[in-house]
């Protein structure tokens, strides 16, 4: 019993991280990780204000009716990703993990504790996502005290079947392989464990929106027929929902739908599996004679946009914002009639191209990588130190990565949204300018912060992109500012 | 022969006071093997970050070739090569990439890392292996591809810390060959260890290193010339274990 307290305790150390506080060695050590601290604490409440804001919209655009349903939707989905990106590092990704299996502690408890921990750490996830959508559906509508149990109900299950479904898949899988000693192997099949059940959910999703468009014709009566599928929808169907609202809400699930595709697209496309698969045959092949030498400069160019590749939560948490904004200009080109008069009915026009302008430029800001650049170094940063490279060229090279990638979009992005909202010439090249400024902004501030800030005793790049002060102080900046902007601007209207 | 790295009153402190190394001074010539000796925490290691410009801020003077390492920090990182105790090497890419890299990085020509790759990784045993991902190697192998990076450049000073871990017997036998030749190139070698067998039959030259201070340094012929590098070892540290209580 005192064995499985004491795992107990070190599963909600590893949550809270109470002993690298209690056991700091000095004061600095301690302001270290209060200022680590305050990474997950504020991007829980840029979450909160996030929903919050998305609620009251939502809710102002007659859409109260539909706000519990897609806060269940908002919190499945963060607790996909937050499983998926986990669930490695809890058992087959951890050093330690064989020396806690070869404790006398049963294995069954190993499974329970670290299940008991995602479970814990989803829910907060799926609390924090769900409590400003509640609040917004209360303002709008009355209910009853069945209500508040139903939707406690509600929120306990979200998480529950899909982080039990995808960790204990993944966690079995890792016990039973864990003797294997290719561990990328292993931590792939994880990973296809977990995007297997992935793949279930947006099928049944397609399924059901396809379903719904067959079956109905007016806008309204399609998302009733979706939130009806759901089983928590058929609690809330009898929201209104209008149509310029409605095109809304189809724009809100078919992004997130859209979003598990790009993630699973990432996560198959850049799996260790597929390149372990590839690389016996590809590289046992080559000659030594065909390794043609690189100027140095290039050889790091090359290394530095290889590290990016391979580490699928920097790619995909540096891609997703650009590919929102192409995403999100591309259908205000496709249905500009409907969301202009959407976002223009009864406001000052010049105000919503700036709300327009500031969402464009968070988006943009969530693309900047230059701010892990040193940072994902970790523990191979001795590579970097003990060569004859300066620092400024690698910093060079990392606001260069950053700008290969954002400057594009920036560029298609004002097209389409100049396009789609018949901007004037200066308009647009005002909107033009202010994101090409906005991404070089961002990119040399990364670079600046994440060589101030780095942390080299990360292990593994999640760590990084969850910890560290570099991400932290480098990336929430960027997409905060102008979200803030946006919201201070939207409350006007 | 010429000097090729020297540490003039060299200190170092993490916290600002009790410093981990003090004043320590050495010098390596070319064409030797230089042991560094020390028991765990001893300051071996952040001696040799030191040396390679990787810890920075200390007191005293490190030259390689003659040059102070703080005015020409990347002219003399490109006569080095370090090797860590425990060589973390970029997962994501396959063995032949990470070399390749290095070599680039070192502006090795295509013709001449070819033949050196070839060379060692065949005496290493590990041609074979360099195609696949360096995630699916064992510590030893990823010692082996971090050895043949830093033979493919020929460094005028390899700096290693801790190299014979984790290395199987062969390998080791690989190493110290390989150490030689590059000696006998002109280049020099320093190293550190607790393997004291090793450093007796390898090296030219040794100093050992106690709570930051150099208990004793010389040549390997001097020191052995009345008992063995480890009772040398065991009585200085006694007696540098009685000056403490002394002074205590």
């Amino acid at each position: 019993m005192r064995s499985l307290a004491l795992l107990m305790k070190l599963q909600l150390d590893g949550i809270f991280r109470f002993s690298e506080f209690r056991y700091a060695k000095s004061g600095k050590a301690k302001i270290a990780f209060f200022l680590r601290s305050l990474v997950p604490l504020l991007l829980a409440f840029v979450l909160y204000g996030v929903c919050y804001y998305l609620g009251q919209t939502l809710s102002k655009g007659g859409l109260a009716g539909v706000l519990p349903v897609l806060g269940y939707l908002l919190g499945s989905l963060l607790t996909l990703i937050f499983t998926m990106i986990k669930i490695n590092e809890l058992l087959a990704g951890d050093d330690n993990a064989l020396f806690l299996l070869s404790l006398p502690i049963s294995t069954f408890w190993h499974v329970f504790l670290i299940f008991l921990r995602l479970y814990v750490e989803c829910t907060i996830l799926v609390l924090l996502s769900n409590i400003p959508f509640l609040q917004a559906y209360l303002m709008a509508v009355s209910v009853d005290g069945g209500f508040l149990g139903r939707w406690i109900v509600g929120l306990c299950f979200t998480c529950l079947p899909i982080t039990g479904i995808a960790s204990l898949a993944g966690i079995f899988l890792a016990l039973i392989l864990c003797s294997v000693k290719n561990s990328n192997l292993l931590h792939s099949m994880i990973m296809l464990a977990v995007l297997f059940v992935m793949g279930l959910l947006v099928g049944n999703s397609i399924g059901n929106v396809s379903n719904a468009v067959s079956m109905h014709k007016d806008q309204s009566e399609i998302i009733r027929a979706i939130c009806a599928n759901y089983s928590f929808g058929r609690m809330y169907q009898n929201g209104v929902v209008e149509n310029n609202g409605a095109f809304f809400f189809l724009f809100l699930v078919a992004s997130s739908v859209w979003f598990l595709f790009f993630f699973l697209f990432m996560l198959v496309a850049y799996q260790e599996i597929v390149l372990a698969l590839r690389a016996p045959k590809v590289y046992k092949t080559f000659s030594y004679g065909t390794q043609e030498a690189k100027t140095k400069h290039r050889a790091l160019e090359e290394r530095l946009w290889s590290q990016w590749i391979h580490s699928r939560s920097y790619m995909v948490s540096t891609l997703i914002g650009p590919m929102y904004a192409l995403m999100s200009s591309a259908f205000c080109l496709l249905r500009a009639q409907e969301i202009r008069q959407f976002l223009y009915a009864d406001c000052d026009r010049g105000r919503v191209d700036l709300v327009i302008l500031c969402l464009l430029l968070a988006l943009l800001g969530m693309g900047s990588s230059s701010y892990c650049g040193f940072s994902m170094e970790g523990k191979r940063h001795w590579i970097m130190e003990s060569m004859p490279m300066e620092e400024k060229d690698m910093e060079g090279l990392l606001v260069k990565r950053n700008l290969f990638i954002t400057i594009p979009v920036a560029v298609v992005s004002c097209i389409f949204l100049g396009l789609a909202f018949s901007f004037g010439i200066l308009e647009s090249l005002g909107f033009l300018l202010c994101s090409l400024a906005y991404c070089l902004l961002t990119a040399f501030y990364g670079a600046k912060i994440d060589k101030k800030f780095a942390d080299y005793s990360m292990l593994s790049e999640n760590q990084i992109l969850r910890q560290s002060t570099s991400f932290f102080l480098g990336w929430l900046p960027g997409v905060a500012i102008p979200l803030l902007l946006a919201v201070g601007l939207g409350i006007g209207l | 022969m010429a000097t090729v790295l020297q540490l003039k009153d060299f200190t170092k402190s993490y916290d600002g006071q009790k410093p981990a190394v003090d004043h320590v001074s050495l010098e390596v010539e070319e064409g030797e093997i230089f042991g560094f000796i020390g028991h765990n925490g001893a300051g071996k290691s952040t001696t040799i970050k030191s040396i390679v410009g990787i810890l920075s801020s200390h007191n005293g003077e490190i030259y390689i070739d003659g040059k102070t390492l703080w005015e020409a920090k990347k002219e003399c990182q490109k006569k080095m090569a370090y090797i860590p105790d425990n060589p973390d090497l970029y997962e994501y890419m396959t063995g032949i990439s990470y070399i390749n890299f290095i070599a680039d990085i070192y502006e090795v020509p295509t013709e001449v890392r070819t033949e050196r790759i070839e060379k060692i990784a065949d005496a290493f045993e590990i041609k074979e292996a360099l195609g696949d991902l360096i995630s699916s190697y064992s510590h030893g192998m990823k010692q082996k591809v971090a050895l043949i990076s830093a033979f493919v450049h020929q460094p005028r000073l390899l700096v290693l810390d801790e190299p014979f871990v984790g290395l199987d017997p062969k390998a080791s036998a690989v190493l110290k060959q390989e150490m030689r030749a590059l000696c006998a190139q002109g280049s020099a070698i320093f190293f550190s260890t607790h393997v004291l067998e090793v450093a007796e039959k390898l090296c030219d030259k040794v100093a050992m290193i106690d709570h930051g201070h150099i208990v004793v340094s010389g040549s390997v012929e001097e020191l052995t010339r009345e008992a063995s590098l480890e009772e040398v070892f065991l009585e200085q540290l006694e007696l540098a274990k009685a000056q403490v209580e002394s002074h205590a």
